[in-house]
């Protein structure tokens, strides 16, 4: 296996890429002016340092994350192309690759100085057969980068510019940049090729936003139309508290070209999750699925709310003994948990036996709570009113069935079909 | 480190109700006894309290109706609750695994547990008749001494002259019974008046015979009826093994080393060696009692006499099913013991007698009974609660000659067993299935109609016969000391030494078995020294 020698391993991405590959079995060396968090070889490194080449370990893979993240200035431009220049050199003479992260903004005649950095810099790892990846809007995870300023942006505001003209952004998982990234440092044919990555299909930024307040920050932002204009207003407001933001960046926004992103996606295997999943603070959305799972087919058996702490058993149970995939449940039968009663009938498919597992085990879990008890132990009563409800039951039942004989193809059709993407 | 290994005079392989029944003569008589199991213990506690107001008041019940592993949702399939109970789980955990049994057709239960499978046990009692015994190498009357000795160290309870007495054959050693609740109350007085018809239709109920005291004793406290037996029992009124190797640990020349799975044995020199399955542990006896459950048992015979590589494996065919009791709908929770109360029996007095006992649905989760009705699951949790006061669940066993089931060992060591039944079982199920329903009818009682359900190969736990005792034994049987032949020093005392197997629980007969051989060991071996 490779080694991986990371500079800005103790950023957003760095934080990912390490991590992933740790999980990997491959080595890695931090390069970075902080000592990273989980441990790691680390080799002291500023952007502004001379490299030794000894630094490369033999048959190493140089991936260059770090970037300045001052404001963009003469200076800082000078000091980002003389790194990349040392870089380049140290790994020409060690004979490694090198796999440069640049930005969706990088154009030799981008409006921004920002952009125009990124690109001088990319000829040259292109120039000394390396790899160049331009990621989309990189988001998700533990918070860094423009995704940690984007967060507090929201937060803190009460609504969502919707800039006009729309700027568009290819959003990608910052986990999902960081396989792309090992799977590339894996590659043995990668020559000199500029990666684009990315979501396919572009969206608006503002719908990005909202996707951001509503599943990570699991708030309700309006968005109001923003002449671009005033975006510059806005990162004032933002600098107040105390975050320095490059303006640059967020000016590329403007004039960011749609990247072709499939074909690359497609050659290094990279499938990226749902945008709406990846939002979630866990990286994916399979608890909060598994969660509505729990409060349907708990709320069925109960005929009441379920418990909080019965449903997060619940959600423990399928994580521990099922596989943790949420059942494909209609929208109609997770707001009218009544109506599961359609799909509760007996049948030997495959997509029934885990249905019916997983309400057997609703009964079990909600049955065992005091709810639960009062609901199902054994009552004293009127041996009338006991008649009346078994046959109150006994119809219900035959309801319930004839009912299901016509609904159930329906539904379960919808249930074997893979869930919807936002 | 070399150490000279220790020479134990006797090295018993299980500390379950036949392993503690042995080591009591020979403990006794001052032999020095090395006891192995497996050294599963319980690791969640058993509640206390009332069963109704914890059940409505407590949110943490989960604890012991969940279990922290999820217990009560693993194992669906098996017929009784107990496989499904949290706070029993430790009792059958990794025995299939540590032991190497694979099966087909058939649940392999056994135990690691210390105590063994009495710490999930129905605690039924019953002794064998001379007819029950005919194919035993000694006389039925060898075993009177035993069988009061072991009765009153273990403490049985429901002695009462009924049509049951001469069938469980207990009487003269037990306390009076638990209290009935008020639903088998009903079914006992509706018995009396229709008794004549009853047995002449050779249908006889009366009360069940079990380990379970009706009167404190020591530490154990009698039967509070709390409705918790399903979980087992906090205050030890249910017998279980771990109760006796307590008080074994008091003797000086008694020695409990847990966590010892015993794989093979080798015999030289007059000595008995000991392998455990981790390899390069090994103890030393002058003889061995193995008793570690027919299974496991039998597998270590194997192992250890490589001529004798299969068996057939006796086990008891059963059902289950549920009775309703129309006049005790809405009575609501009858407060009573959830182990079982009353026990019947088909043509009680022939070898092919069929035994039954019932019990209350108070203490079993009304899920058992949401699952296995097969409605949608709204519909069957709104019926119960208004049914259940007037069901009451049944079982019924029928005799070990309706089982086919076989063991076998192969070359890499691993017990196969094969369930099948025998020709006549389904007809006589139907048939038995009939009776019952007929009876019970008379009774006030009606077998819901779908309810009569015929249990998993093998999950009934009662498996014997692999090295059946014959007056000449060859290898791989045992003699009627229970020595094993084609191993010296080697002795059986659990069921697998038994050659027949009837219908009633066969516990106590196994543990009378097991003290008489305890007892003929200790005497041989007090006469090897003198």
């Amino acid at each position: 296996m490779t080694t991986l020698v990371v500079t800005g391993a103790t950023g957003y991405v760095g934080r990912a890429l390490v991590r992933a590959a740790q999980k990997r079995g491959i080595r890695i060396v931090a390069a970075s002016r902080r000592r990273p968090a989980t441990p790691a070889e680390w080799i002291r490194y500023d952007l502004a340092d001379a490299v030794d080449p000894a630094i490369l370990p033999d048959g190493a893979t140089l991936v260059h994350l770090a970037a300045e993240t001052r404001a963009s200035s003469e200076a800082t431009d000078t000091i980002e192309i003389d790194a990349a220049m040392r870089l380049v050199e140290a790994s020409r003479v060690r004979r490694s690759r090198i796999i440069f992260v640049s930005s969706q903004a990088a154009r030799k005649d981008a409006p921004t100085r920002y952009g125009r950095i990124k690109w001088r810099i990319e000829s040259l790892v292109l120039g000394a057969g390396g790899s160049v990846v331009r990621p989309g809007l990189v988001y998700g995870g533990a918070p860094g980068g423009v995704f940690a300023d984007l967060l507090q942006l929201v937060q803190r505001m009460p609504l969502l510019p919707a800039l006009w003209p729309a700027p568009h952004v290819q959003p990608i998982h910052v986990d999902d940049l960081a396989a792309a990234l090992i799977a590339i440092a894996e590659r043995s044919d990668a020559g000199a090729h500029a990666y684009n990555l990315g979501a396919a299909v572009p969206i608006t930024f503002t719908a990005f936003l909202r996707v951001l307040a509503r599943m990570r920050l699991r708030r309700l932002r309006p968005a109001v139309p923003v002449p671009f204009a005033c975006v510059n207003a806005a990162m004032a407001v933002a600098r107040l508290f105390g975050r320095s933001v490059d303006p640059d960046r967020v000016r590329s926004l403007r004039e960011l070209p749609v990247m072709h992103t499939a074909a690359d996606m497609a050659a290094l295997d990279v499938v990226l999750r749902p945008l709406r999943s990846g939002m979630c603070a866990s990286g994916d959305d399979r608890r909060r699925q598994l969660l509505r799972e729990a409060h349907a087919l708990l709320g069925y058996v109960l005929r009441e709310r379920p418990g909080s702490s019965v449903c997060r058993r619940y959600v423990r149970a399928v994580e521990r003994m099922r596989g943790a995939q949420p059942l494909a449940l209609p929208r109609t039968l997770t707001c009218w948990p009544l109506l599961l009663a359609l799909v509760d009938q007996r049948e030997d498919t495959a997509e029934n036996v885990e249905l019916q597992w997983r309400l057997d085990a609703a009964v079990v879990l909600a049955e065992a709570t005091p709810a639960g008890a009062r609901r199902l132990l054994p009552r004293r009563e009127s041996p009338l009113l006991a008649v009346a409800c078994v046959g109150a039951a006994l119809a219900g039942e035959a309801f319930w069935r004839m009912a299901g004989f016509f609904a159930r193809p329906l539904l379960m059709r919808s249930m074997t079909r893979p869930p919807r993407e936002p | 480190m070399e150490k000279t290994p220790r020479v134990h005079d006797v090295l018993i392989v299980g500390s379950g109700p036949a392993g503690v029944a042995a080591a009591w003569p020979l403990v006794e008589a001052g032999h020095d006894v090395l006891m192995v199991d497996g050294g599963q213990v319980p690791d969640q506690s058993i509640p206390r309290g009332d069963y109704e107001s914890i059940r409505r008041d407590d949110p943490n019940q989960w604890q012991w109706m969940i279990g922290r592993e999820f217990e009560a949702l693993r194992n669906a399939g098996a017929v009784s609750p107990k496989f499904r109970a949290p706070t029993l789980a430790y009792v059958f955990r990794e025995f299939v695994e540590a032991n190497q049994i694979a099966a087909r057709g058939f649940v392999p239960i056994g135990s690691l547990a210390v105590g063994g499978l009495s710490n999930a046990w129905g605690c039924g009692v019953a002794r064998f008749s001379p007819a029950e015994m005919s194919a035993f190498p000694f006389d039925e009357s060898e075993l009177g001494p035993s069988y009061a000795r072991v009765c009153r160290r273990i403490g049985i309870s429901g002695a009462g002259s009924d049509d049951l007495t001469a069938y469980f054959g207990v009487d003269a050693w037990a306390d009076p019974p638990v209290a009935l609740d008020d639903a088998h109350r009903e079914l006992v007085h509706r018995y009396a008046r229709k008794r004549v018809a009853l047995t002449a239709a050779g249908f006889a109920l009366g009360r069940a015979r079990v380990a379970v005291l009706s009167q404190d004793r020591e530490e154990r406290k009698a039967c509070s009826r709390s409705g918790f037996c399903l979980w087992g029992c906090a205050e030890g009124s249910l017998y279980s093994a771990q109760q006796d190797l307590r008080r074994l640990r008091g003797y000086s020349n008694f020695t409990h080393r847990p966590g010892f799975v015993v794989d093979r044995l080798d015999v030289r020199a007059g000595r008995v060696a000991g392998a455990s399955t981790r390899a390069g542990d090994a103890v030393d006896a002058t003889c061995v009692v193995l008793a570690a459950g027919t299974l496991a048992t039998t597998r270590i015979a194997m192992r250890s006499l490589p001529s004798y590589r299969r068996a057939p494996l006796l086990a008891l065919p059963f059902a289950a099913f549920a009775l309703w009791l129309p006049g005790r709908l809405g009575a609501g929770i009858a407060s009573g013991p959830a182990f079982a109360q009353l026990a019947f029996a088909l043509d009680a007095d022939t070898r092919d007698a069929i035994c039954g006992f019932t019990f209350s649905t108070h203490g079993l989760p009304v899920s058992e009974f949401v699952r296995s009705v097969g409605w949608t699951k709204r519909s069957a949790a709104r019926l119960f609660p208004h049914l259940l006061s007037s069901v009451v669940v049944a079982n019924c066993f029928f005799p070990a000659h309706l089982s086919a089931n076989s063991v076998a060992l192969d070359d890499d060591g691993v017990l196969r067993v094969e369930g099948a039944d025998a020709p006549g079982l389904p007809t006589l199920r139907t048939e038995t299935a009939r009776r019952l329903r007929r009876a019970f009818r008379r009774l006030g009682a009606h077998m819901l109609p779908g309810s009569f359900r015929p249990g998993s190969t093998g999950a009934d736990a009662h498996y014997a016969g692999t090295l059946p005792m014959r007056a000449k034994p060859v290898i791989g049987e045992t003699d009627r000391d229970g020595a094993l032949a084609g191993l010296p020093g080697v002795h059986v005392a659990d069921a697998a030494a038994f050659p027949s197997l009837p219908a009633k629980s066969h516990t106590l007969a196994m543990m009378a078995c097991a003290d008489r051989l305890g007892t003929r060991l200790a005497a041989r071996l007090r006469g090897n020294r003198a």
